[in-house]
């Protein structure tokens, strides 16, 4: 097919670079406890990794075949989809490690409220793309709001913080590329200060424990921050080069907690060093590089949106989780992407980058060179 | 090219675009800087470093029913730093945790599981509330700060100063901010309340030397010491620790030892068996974090420890507890000094009971003197006496220089290496049968019959039976008595005059019972032994024979078991026990010192087996400090019959018809 000679492999490869550190990490990181025999081959975190992996290189090449302006053109089926999703998953779910957003589908955990974050996106590009004269009045701004406080709700329902807040994030970041009015802006930013106080005494015990924790990591060295300590420990003792592959006492030793998911940029610092992070925060710079050169190229102004979204969308959850690990950042429970074990995780973070690459493979002939 | 980028992304998306990337790499670069900050120059990265040890946790031991008889506990102990107490900052900072604890228990707050004791709050807010003025002392307005500063950022305190908000609590919690005064005071009545121990012992210690650290209390409950700890003071070091726990009291106590305050064993199994017991200590490389835990640093840098085995002993508590009561009641009744009694499985050697008196508890070793710590049963050695004769008689039989119908003629008197030897009663006899001989304790008869066997055989058999070796028993401090042989410069053939009934050598209570043992096993001897078997982990190895020799031949020793049945019948009715035959032989002895016996001062004994026809047991009775005219079988007898008779009803031995 014509579009497809346009695939772009550099985007793909770099995705799939980090990917494949995920799964090296995640070997590491979790070893079946020794002496147990064989395991189910559920129980193998690596497997079920490349598993997901599978479903979400299918679900990367339908969206990059999906020209994404259906997409954009049938907004508001989308918009009722991250509805429905978000509705379902409050119905049916299960309540696992406080947070209830896991739907049980088969062996597997899926979590809806995850790729709901990319459909909210598609909807926003509709929203504030179409064109820059509609920007002039409030109502794209309105809608926007709309479009991400509904979902918002639901997600928060969940009890969801860190989903919550990266929405919130990429929803800034693209009403602000998209070139929304600065007297549009600071009304709303006027509006937003004063309802701070507010939202604060609303939040949930544990989320404001998680601030709190944050503001004073020392309170409680082996209780609530216990895993903070852990992961500066892993990071701290990594030093320039390592302690090597599968040597890292912290991990290998299951000190850190979660290592295989939220923590495992720690596993890499023990393992491979200040080098080895750097190699991968690099991999990341690189992808986002290319995400923005197909963004500057892209057909139109949607288009061109939601390839900044999810731009936005990943820069953030990885600086987020980044920020974590080093102790800047409160404990949000997001997920480091495409690296971090979690099918949900990976499969929306393909599917995000399947939009990219739908995006990318419109894009005309003459542009494509310019890549 | 330029026009068409431009085409599709106009210049103030353009703009705001580097802003937005502008402020991520700014992120980025952050985050980089932080993750340098830590690996490469970091404050973790020069963490110091220092092994910790892990005790592994001392074996039990033991009794062959399973009973613990001596076990260890996890206990923490107390220590007050007097150093640290004469620093006016970490005084100040004791004060105003304690503020902070009397807040929270006024507020209606418990510890978890270490709640603070009822009245300690008031105990607290006497001490810090100026007597006179009944005003709050000087620091309270500045600790108050402080815990504002420090403490609110915790969720939990936050919670806890507003329970402590209301009522009441209010006022105890200003009361309890005030500081100053009398420390002395509120330290010694804090060290009282939460440890139970008497104010004025916590007054002397507070008060007590400043040049190193005090005990406070050893084996203290985990909550009280969780309530210490609490505290968060240099002043008051909690160390948890290993306890030595003997649940019977001073029971078997001569056997188990015991270990002392330096965690070292002394005497007895304890000693013994140290390496088997101690195990390993482990070791881990722990990392100090900045925010002041533990952590681990390296891979390896884990030993587990490797507990210490436990012994199983072939000693049996309830035996062992009638043993020492009989022991004790006898004592007492023949007004004795002290005493043992020993009870031997014949057929393998096995210690079934060991009792001494006077006795100790192991647990507080330090009550008594040194020498009730020695387990007289092998380590004090005496003149046997009479109770040597039926060996003499075997030692004979075996080189059949005397068969068992032999009789002798007895004159009162013979002379044996140009010395006389006489019998107790200082009568002739005249014509006497062997039975005869040992039923009324004949000295001339065994005299008799030593002479005509000889020192060389005499001697021989005599080191066959064990005397001047030890008989390798598993316990700490065997002696191995004294007995001249030819050979020796010392030796004089008058010794084989007095050596055939047992005076002029020496020996303990387990070499003559073990020696009996011999003649109630068909002449086969066993090492005597008190750990059954070792436990471990891997499992229980049961501890073999460590040797065993055939003395005399089963013939002689059933032959000698016939006459010393028929001699108790006739000669120590005492010793009898109702519907069970038994073999035994009496003794008084007296003590050497300087050369001649010490007057008034008697050893009496009893040894004897049984039942017939297949004996089991060996009992030995020993008392001493006895006075004229106090016979080993009439004080030593009944002890040996209430022994036996409880052994046969314990074992379920039906009594002959």
């Amino acid at each position: 097919m014509y579009v497809w000679r346009r695939f772009d492999w550099i985007l793909f490869l770099l995705m799939f670079a980090l990917v494949a550190i995920g799964l090296l990490m995640i070997n590491s990181a979790y070893q079946a406890p020794a002496g147990d025999g064989a395991l189910d081959w559920t129980e193998n975190l690596v497997l079920r990794q490349v598993l997901f992996f599978g479903i979400g290189l299918v679900s990367y090449l339908v969206l990059a075949a999906v020209d994404y302006r259906v997409l954009i053109v049938h907004a508001r089926w989308v918009f009722a989809a991250a509805l429905a999703m978000l509705v379902i998953t409050l119905i049916i779910a299960s309540p696992i490690f406080g947070t209830s957003a896991w739907l049980e589908v088969g062996v597997f955990g899926i979590q809806p409220s995850e790729l709901s974050k990319v459909l909210v996106i598609v909807v926003l590009a509709r929203i504030l793309g179409e064109s820059q004269r509609r920007l002039e009045t409030p109502l794209p701004l309105v809608q926007a709001i709309a479009a991400l406080a509904v979902p918002g709700v639901l997600v928060y329902q969940q009890s969801d913080l860190g989903m919550v807040m990266l929405l919130a994030i990429a929803w800034v970041g693209m009403v602000f590329v998209a070139g929304v009015r600065w007297r549009h802006l600071v009304g709303l930013g006027a509006l937003a200060a004063s309802a701070v106080p507010v939202v604060w005494f609303r939040l949930e015990d544990y989320m404001r424990g998680r601030v709190m924790e944050f503001v004073n990591p020392n309170q409680d060295p082996l209780g609530s921050s216990y895993n903070i300590n852990q992961a500066l420990i892993s990071i701290g003792s990594g030093g320039w080069w390592g302690k090597g592959y599968m040597q890292g006492s912290q991990s290998q030793l299951r000190f850190l907690r979660v290592r295989h998911t939220d923590f495992i940029f720690s596993v890499l610092c023990e393992e491979f060093g200040f080098v080895g992070a750097l190699v991968l925060i690099l991999l990341f710079a690189l992808l986002f590089l290319r995400m923005i050169r197909i963004a500057e190229r892209a057909p139109d102004g949607p288009g061109r949106l939601i390839v900044y979204g999810v731009t936005i969308l990943l820069v953030s959850q990885t600086l987020i989780n980044i920020g974590v690990n080093v102790n800047l950042l409160p404990v949000t429970g997001l997920a480091l992407p495409m690296v971090s074990y979690g099918g949900s995780s990976l499969v929306t973070s393909m599917i995000a980058l399947g939009l990219v690459q739908s995006v990318a493979m419109r894009i005309s002939q003459d542009d494509n060179a310019l890549l | 090219m330029m026009e068409k980028v431009v085409r599709h992304a106009d210049e103030g998306q353009q703009r705001r675009l580097v802003w937005v990337q502008i402020v991520l790499c700014a992120v980025g670069l952050l985050l980089v800087g932080r993750l340098a900050w830590y690996q490469l120059f970091g404050r973790i990265a020069a963490i110091t470093q220092s092994p910790e040890v892990i005790a592994a946790v001392r074996g039990s031991i033991l009794d062959i029913n399973g009973h613990y008889l001596a076990t260890s506990t996890y206990a923490c102990n107390v220590f007050f730093r007097p150093d640290n107490y004469d620093k006016p900052d970490e005084q100040a900072r004791l004060r105003e945790r304690l503020a902070v604890t009397a807040t929270v228990v006024a507020g209606g707050m418990t510890f978890e599981e270490g709640e603070m004791p009822q009245g300690f709050v008031e105990r607290l807010a006497e001490q810090l509330i100026d007597p006179k003025t009944g005003a709050p002392r000087a620091l309270a307005g500045k600790l108050a700060d402080t815990l504002a500063d420090r403490e609110l950022l915790t969720m939990s305190l936050v919670e806890e100063m507003s329970a402590a908000r209301s009522g009441r609590a209010a006022d105890l919690r200003a009361q309890a901010l005030a500081a100053g005064g009398a420390m002395d005071n509120s330290m010694a009545a804090m060290l009282s309340e939460i440890l139970n121990e008497p104010l004025n012992d916590m007054e002397r210690i507070v008060a007590g030397s400043r040049n190193q650290r005090h005990t406070v209390s050893v084996g203290v409950a985990e909550s009280q010491c969780r309530a210490i700890a609490d505290l968060g003071t240099d002043i008051l070091i909690t160390e948890f620790d290993f306890q030595r726990i003997y649940p019977d009291g001073s029971l078997a106590s001569h056997i188990l030892g015991f270990v002392n305050f330096a965690g070292e064993p002394q005497y007895g199994l304890e000693f013994y068996y140290d390496s088997e017991l101690s195990g390993e200590n482990g070791l881990w490389q722990g990392i100090n974090h900045p925010s002041g835990s533990r952590l681990m640093a390296e891979l390896g840098g884990y030993r587990e420890a490797e507990d210490g085995s436990d012994l199983i002993l072939s000693l049996d508590r309830n035996v062992q507890y009638e043993a020492e009561r009989i022991l004790r009641e006898t004592v007492v009744s023949s007004e004795a000094e002290s005493g043992s009694l020993l009870v031997l499985d014949s057929r393998t050697g096995a210690v079934i009971a060991m009792a001494n008196s006077p006795t100790f508890e192991p647990g507080r070793f330090w009550d008594v003197g040194l020498e009730t710590l020695r387990n007289g049963a092998i380590s004090t050695i005496y003149e046997p006496g009479s109770v040597i004769k039926p060996l003499t008689i075997a030692a004979a039989l075996d080189a059949r220089v005397i068969y068992p119908d032999t009789t002798y003629m007895d004159e009162g008197v013979i002379i044996v290496g140009e010395q006389e030897v006489r019998n107790s009663d200082l009568k002739a006899h005249g014509e006497t049968s062997m039975t005869e001989l040992l039923a009324y304790s004949l000295n001339v008869g065994a005299a008799h019959v030593a002479s005509i066997l000889g020192p060389a055989r005499f001697y021989e058999m005599f080191k066959r039976f064990g005397f001047s070796d030890p008989t390798g028993i598993d316990l700490t401090a065997e002696e191995r008595g004294i007995m001249r042989v030819p050979g020796q410069d010392e030796w004089h053939l008058s010794d084989l005059g007095r050596n055939s009934y047992g005076q002029g050598m020496s020996a303990t209570p387990l070499q003559v019972a073990a020696a009996f043992g011999a003649l109630a096993n068909g002449g086969m001897m066993r090492r005597p032994h008190v750990v059954a078997a070792v436990s471990d982990e891997a499992g229980t190895r049961i501890v073999e024979d460590a040797w065993s020799r055939q003395v005399v031949s089963p013939q002689v020793a059933e032959q000698v078991t016939e006459m010393l049945v028929e001699a108790v019948q006739m000669g120590m009715p005492s010793a009898l026990v109702p519907g069970y035959t038994i073999a035994g032989k009496s003794g008084t002895s007296q003590v050497a010192q300087e050369g001649r016996y010490i007057d008034g001062y008697y050893i009496g004994s009893f040894v004897g087996y049984g039942p017939m026809p297949d004996p089991r047991f060996v009992v030995l009775v020993k008392l001493d400090g006895l006075t004229e005219g106090q016979w080993g079988g009439e004080e030593a007898g009944p002890a040996f019959a209430d022994m036996f008779q409880y052994l046969m009803r314990y074992e379920g031995i039906p009594p002959n018809d």
